[in-house]
């Protein structure tokens, strides 16, 4: 038990056992002291010695540099990639519903380039399913995070084909604008949860 | 992935596509069931074009409107088609398999949330890339799919697909929420 008024301090202790050494509470004033060594459970007395040498401080080292935190520019980049990308989702989707003239003319288009197999580019529920990729990329670009994803989606939105292929250019853009802009994305993977 | 909270209002947006995806594929389903024997078994024709307005007038509704739409947006030929009481279905194979799995993504994301992070590229690639090879090896003419691999390759695209809109949903919300605490 403390008494009130009392000062501890701690104090540097060798077993004369097993030398193991470790740190122990004493009461200042205080000469000798019973303790129990936590390795080899040792009892024995310690007696205080105080060491009357004044220790002196000196710099070691570099001097540290000073480094201040600023605002990173953020750019519009990502914002008009994820408008193009918004324009990509709506010319796709609306390629597959309503366009028949594109449907009918691409494939006369593709069979110039003397293709055997059936032609697909056409294929309304395929062209939605990549204006849905499109949509993710949008997420992606919108919030800013998630760089990787938002690159492979908007890749994966170029074979959406909207409306004669401009779908695939505004995803072409979208997918360059996001690739320069990739300093602007917070990557998770470098980030440290406390 | 973790489970959802049942009463949240985003799984029951998730549940409202999921649940029009499920009636859409049921119908496609029964409308085969529904109309006399071998009365559709031939609706070869090109995708975007209505090419069997006749057969379509002749059925009852709603299965006219379900093999109108298949005939708007699928090409379906019989021999990439399945074929339920001696009756083609209203979609491809391929189509039929994408319709599903889009159902079961959807069914899964009502249960289960997936965060969006990296990881999903993965899925795509799982989703996108047997369909893409598939497709393309045999629009250059290289080989012949067959139903099975045209069902397989459409359901892991559906599937993902499907997941990926309860992604997009999720996010929204979460955008939405944010914007709601900026805002306060």
């Amino acid at each position: 038990m403390k008494d009130k008024g009392e000062t501890q301090v701690k104090g540097k202790i060798i077993c004369p056992k097993c030398k193991n050494e470790f740190i122990l509470e004493l009461t200042e004033g205080k000469k000798v002291h019973d303790t129990i060594c936590p390795k080899c459970k040792n009892k024995f007395s310690a007696e205080v010695k105080c060491d009357s040498k004044e220790l002196d401080w000196e710099e070691y080292g570099e001097p540290r540099k000073t480094v201040l935190s600023c605002i990173k520019p953020r750019s519009n980049k990502p914002l008009i990639a994820t408008i193009l990308l918004v324009c990509v989702f709506v010319i796709g989707v609306s390629t597959a519903i309503f366009s028949d003239f594109f449907i009918k003319t691409t494939p006369y288009a593709i069979s110039a380039m003397d293709l055997k197999g059936d032609i697909n580019i056409g294929y309304p529920i395929i062209v939605v399913i990549f204006s849905v990729f499109a949509l993710l990329a949008i997420v992606a670009c919108f919030k800013r995070k998630h760089f990787g994803l938002a690159v492979v989606c908007s890749f994966i939105a170029i074979f959406s084909f909207g409306f004669f292929f401009i779908g695939s250019i505004l995803s072409i853009i979208a997918f360059l604008l996001i690739f320069v802009s990739r300093d602007e994305f917070k990557d998770e993977k470098k980030e440290k949860i406390f | 992935m973790k489970r959802r909270k049942k009463s949240s209002k985003v799984t029951i947006v998730i549940s409202i596509f999921f649940l029009l995806f499920l009636v859409w594929i049921l119908l496609q389903f029964l409308a085969p069931l529904a109309l006399p024997y071998q009365s559709v078994t031939q609706l070869d024709g090109v995708t975007g074009f209505v090419d069997n307005q006749e057969q379509i007038d002749n059925m009852t509704m709603p299965w006219d409107s379900i093999y109108g739409c298949g005939d708007r947006l699928c090409h379906q030929k019989a021999d990439r088609s399945f074929f339920i009481n001696g009756n083609e279905m209203p979609f491809c194979t391929r189509c039929t398999a994408i319709w599903l799995g889009l159902a079961i993504g959807l069914g899964f994301m009502v249960f289960f949330k997936i965060e969006l992070n990296e990881k999903f590229i993965f899925l795509i690639i799982l989703g996108l890339v047997p369909i893409g090879v598939d497709g393309v090896v045999q629009l250059f003419g290289f080989w012949e799919s067959n139903n099975v691999v045209r069902l397989i390759t459409g359901l892991l695209v559906g599937i993902i697909c499907g997941m990926a809109i309860g992604v997009i949903i999720d996010e929204v919300n979460e955008i939405r929420l944010s914007r709601k605490t900026k805002s306060s």
